[in-house]
């Protein structure tokens, strides 16, 4: 038995640019469309509500309810395309991706038909990206405000020729704007036409905790100095500061740890893996602080032998501190660095990126620290060299007798490093005692994500060892 | 603009000169072997503030006993019983709310608020004190003023602990000073003077430090005589018999911090900015130390240590000066010293510029400089705010035995004095010595009668 359905392709149903068919609403009402339906009018409740609300807090769930809302109501047509997953129709999905190309079509032709010169626009518009159900149009005005106009207006005039409920929405100026690749770009996010909300990175390394804290950092910096600045000098010079900093050991060592959490015990891995021999070994020098399953591993890469596996080089931060292990700046530069800073300034200095960044001048001053422990340390002696021109001194002085008529501006170069340093120490130490609550009791904060922690444990040592250098000058008076 | 070149010879005047006497030993770091041990920078600074509360408790017990008649009872923060009077021993805690805080800063870089500026009171109506004693903190209230006080002084406070857990001050009891030795001898037979300058302030710019080099050179030739107008100031002039110069030669500017800070890879090759402000510190010196003696103490931003006690500032960088080594005193920071019979206790203003920060409007330097004495303590900020060496077995900035004759802080906005009337009868000169960069102004003070007077090096605008 079978019935034989009669539908008009234009009244009953419609052909989706995927070919697949769907009865129109008028026949059946679906159910998705219901659901979204509901989760919209929700959505835009909430933020009708968040429009009369004053207080922070409550605008803040408010918001946060919205959003949520949004994202719920996106998200229904991606489990119809999870073909694992509750309710997968492939049909759905498929002709929602095609819609949405389609759509995007359209408003590109229109957008660009509609605002050129001929028309008396100062530019003519170039849809210049596009990702499922967004376009970002360059309209060639000059100002935020121009922008952000003709913007509302060309969203009123795509919605016009949508079906209903769908509507084109105004949502954001972007200016300046960088964009690197696919669903990776950077720019300054307007709503308002004077002051710009936020500095907006999508798809860049954010902060992801199998990166160090550095790469985040340097990379907020150089995006906030190239789009909010508009120095693409200033962000370079930045960046190959950090790089000097970072071969020159004065990159604050919390800003290179790596964490990672110790999931199960090291026999139970199938690879071995850096931060469980590095928990192995930490429980061989002291059992009680080493961690323990579940805890999350904090380590940073240190210089090992040529050619020594990748696991072998991991080390507790507090240990580096101690025992002054050098290390691995080139690792941090290529591994961490090199990549999403080039992705950055590739647009602005073309292919060099890279080279210019990871070589170069800045690249070839560099200090080493030498390791208290482990190789061939034991077998070693320390000579002192000249603090002007690195000459290997007999006796400790400060400078050898060349240099010594310049032994004023040595000293002055070597004591302002001094007092920098000084002054770290006192502050840091300072601070953690205010912070510990007392001051006649001492400080025995172990909080490792404390920005203070390690850098107060460096000071000690930067401190000890530029005054032991400054003693080498002897005696102030005559 | 250089200083004046020619040969100027003390030889028009017969300079006085007093029976002097450097006593800044305490404050020389080598003399602490203990202290300077090479591990001394794994120390915090809780040993510190340990070490003044058990160096002020004994004498703060006798006076608080003295003061009650033993009436009132001692107890420990821990012993305090709830609307029972007592005096209770301790440091005082300032919390503000306003204090710069390094945590802050760093949390800055990622958005977070804004730190004071420097330079700006930062006392809020809102800070309040605590009492600290080895076990315990009590918040103080009643007839105690925030105001007078800044953390790190120690006290005895006489009350009661309330329902609210504060601890109601009735009185508060300061450490008894010494009292003068019987037979301090003033061995001036007549008027004898000291100059006081701070903060020559040379950038190394010679735009900025025309007038600087100017005025000195005003005082180079009014210090050999040859401006005095009458017999009176030329026989005043021949009395002057040192000079001390209180820190801040050199400018701190935002290019040295740069400096250290900037690209290794950068600064390399280049000199230090603050070569070219030596050198004209080195000149200075050359030329006024044939004339008369000179002590000259480092302060902020001047190239030797940065933590109090600043050591004396290194040989090497006056090469020039090293041929009157014998009339140029490299000292430390603070500075204590005898002259003519009289003691003289300073700083180059960095404890009285800080304390000053962290009180209200209200309280003037001098204010400051007086409670300092009360408190018998040079910089009871440090280490909070200051930056201090960090002691264990000694605090060398308590002010023990007899206070000092004069007292004076430099780098401050203005010239300011006044005689301080002590508890045990003697009298104090405090003394705030202006910058000179900003007021081409020197102190001079009679050792006789301790009277200061300004003496102003002015000259015009640089054409």
């Amino acid at each position: 038995m079978f019935f034989v359905l009669y539908l008009n392709a234009d009244t009953d149903y419609t052909r989706t640019p995927s070919g697949n068919v769907f009865v129109k609403k008028s026949l059946r009402k679906g159910l998705l469309p219901q659901i979204l339906e509901d989760l919209l009018s929700a959505r835009k409740r909430a933020k009708a509500d968040l429009k009369n609300e004053t207080n922070p807090f409550r605008r803040m769930v408010l918001d946060g309810r919205q959003l949520a809302l949004k994202i719920s109501a996106n998200s229904v047509y991606g489990f119809t395309g999870a073909t694992v997953g509750k309710l997968p129709c492939l049909e759905i999905s498929q002709s929602v991706t095609a819609f949405g190309r389609q759509m995007i079509e359209q408003t590109k032709k229109t957008v660009e038909e509609m605002y050129t010169k001929e028309h008396g626009y100062v530019a003519d518009a170039q849809v210049i990206y596009g990702d499922t159900d967004s376009v970002m149009v360059k309209f060639g005005v000059q100002t935020v405000a121009e922008a952000m106009a003709i913007g509302q207006k060309a969203s009123v005039e795509v919605s016009k020729q949508f079906i209903e409920p769908i509507r084109l929405e105004f949502e954001k100026v972007y200016y300046p704007f960088l964009l690197i690749n696919k669903k990776r770009y950077a720019g300054l996010y307007f709503t308002k036409p004077d002051k710009h909300d936020k500095m907006d990175c999508k798809g860049l390394e954010t902060v992801r905790r199998d990166n160090c804290p550095l790469v985040a950092s340097v990379l907020n910096t150089c995006l906030e100095k190239l789009l909010i600045e508009r120095s693409a000098d200033g962000a370079l010079q930045f960046a190959k500061q950090v790089i000097s900093d970072l071969l020159c050991n004065r990159v604050d060592i919390s800003q290179l740890i790596i964490t990672k959490e110790l999931t199960k015990k090291g026999d139970k891995y199938a690879a071995k893996q850096a931060h469980v021999e590095l928990a192995e070994r930490m429980r061989k020098r002291d059992p009680g602080s080493a961690p323990r399953l579940g805890d999350r591993v904090p380590y940073v890469i240190i210089a090992g032998q040529k050619n020594a596996p990748a696991y072998t080089k991991a080390e507790d931060p507090i240990y580096v501190l101690e025992n002054s292990v050098p290390i691995d700046t080139m690792y941090y530069l290529e591994n961490q660095l090199a990549k999403p800073l080039s992705r950055i300034f590739e647009p602005i200095l073309g292919d060099k990126a890279e080279s210019l960044l990871t070589k170069g001048d800045h690249t070839r001053v560099t200090t080493k620290s030498v390791s208290k422990v482990g190789g061939l340390t034991a077998f070693t002696k320390k000579s002192f060299t000249c603090l002007g021109c690195k000459a290997v001194l007999k006796g400790k002085e400060a400078t050898c007798q060349h240099c010594f008529p310049k032994a004023s501006e040595i000293y002055q170069r070597e004591i302002y490093g001094l007092t920098a340093l000084e002054t770290k120490y006192g502050r840091l130490w300072t601070e953690c005692q205010r912070c510990s609550g007392s001051l006649l009791e001492e400080v025995l904060c172990t909080a490792r994500d404390c920005p203070i922690f390690y850098m107060r444990e460096k000071v000690r040592f930067d401190v000890k060892e530029q005054t032991e250098l400054i003693e080498r000058f002897g005696k102030a008076a005559w | 603009m250089k200083l004046m070149d020619e040969e100027m010879s003390s030889g028009h005047l017969e300079r006085t000169t007093l029976p002097y006497k450097n006593s800044s030993d305490r404050f020389v770091l080598t003399n602490h072997a203990a202290e300077n041990e090479p591990t001394c920078y794994r120390r915090q600074f809780a040993s510190l503030y340990n070490v003044r509360l058990s160096a002020f408790t004994g004498s703060l017990t006798a006076a608080a006993e003295k003061k009650f008649k033993g009436k009132v009872p001692f107890s420990t923060l821990t012993d305090l019983k709830k609307e029972e009077k007592c005096y209770i021993i301790g440091v005082i805690v300032k919390q503000q709310k306003l204090r710069p805080s390094v945590l802050l800063e760093l949390a800055d870089e990622a958005g977070a608020q804004p730190q004071p500026v420097a330079g700006t009171r930062i006392a809020l109506e809102t800070d309040y004190l605590e009492l600290e004693d080895d076990n315990q903190i009590v918040r103080l209230g009643g007839k105690i003023n925030t105001d007078d006080f800044v953390t790190g002084v120690v006290v005895a406070v006489m009350g009661k602990e309330l329902d609210n857990d504060t601890f109601e001050v009735e009185e508060i009891v300061y450490p008894p000073m010494a009292t003068p030795a019987p037979s301090s001898p003033i061995q001036l037979q007549g008027d004898a003077f000291v100059l006081f300058v701070s903060g020559l302030s040379f950038t190394g710019k010679d735009g900025e430090d025309g007038n600087v080099l100017l005025s000195l050179l005003m005082m180079q030739r009014w210090l050999c005589g040859e401006l005095a107008t009458d017999r009176e100031e030329l026989e005043m002039i021949s009395k002057i018999s040192r000079i001390i110069v209180a820190g801040e030669s050199i400018a701190r500017s935002s290019e040295d911090r740069e400096f250290s800070e900037k690209a290794r890879y950068l600064t390399r090759k280049e000199t230090s900015p603050s070569v070219e402000c030596v050198r004209n510190v080195d000149q200075f010196l050359m030329h006024f130390a044939p004339l008369i003696t000179i002590d000259l103490m480092p302060g902020l931003g001047d190239p030797t240590n940065h933590m109090l006690p600043q050591q004396p500032m290194h040989k090497c960088m006056f090469p020039k000066a090293s041929k009157c080594a014998h009339m140029l005193n490299l000292v430390t920071n603070p500075y204590q010293a005898e002259i003519g019979g009289r003691t003289l206790l300073g700083t180059s203003g960095q404890n009285l510029s800080d304390m000053l920060r962290l009180c209200s409007e209200r309280r003037t330097a001098l204010d400051i400089l007086e409670s300092n004495l009360i408190w018998q303590h040079l910089c009871p900020n440090a280490p909070d705010t200051t930056d201090i060496f960090p002691f264990k077995f000694s605090d060398p900035f308590m002010i023990t035995g007899t206070p000092p004759d004069i007292y004076f802080a430099g780098n401050q906005k203005q010239l300011e004095h006044r005689i301080m009337e002590r508890p045990d009868g003697g009298k104090t000169l405090l003394l705030s010595v202006p910058s000179f960069k900003n007021t081409s102004t020197a102190a001079i003070v009679n050792l006789r009668t301790l009277e200061v007077f300004a003496q102003d090096f002015v000259v015009g605008e640089v054409e």
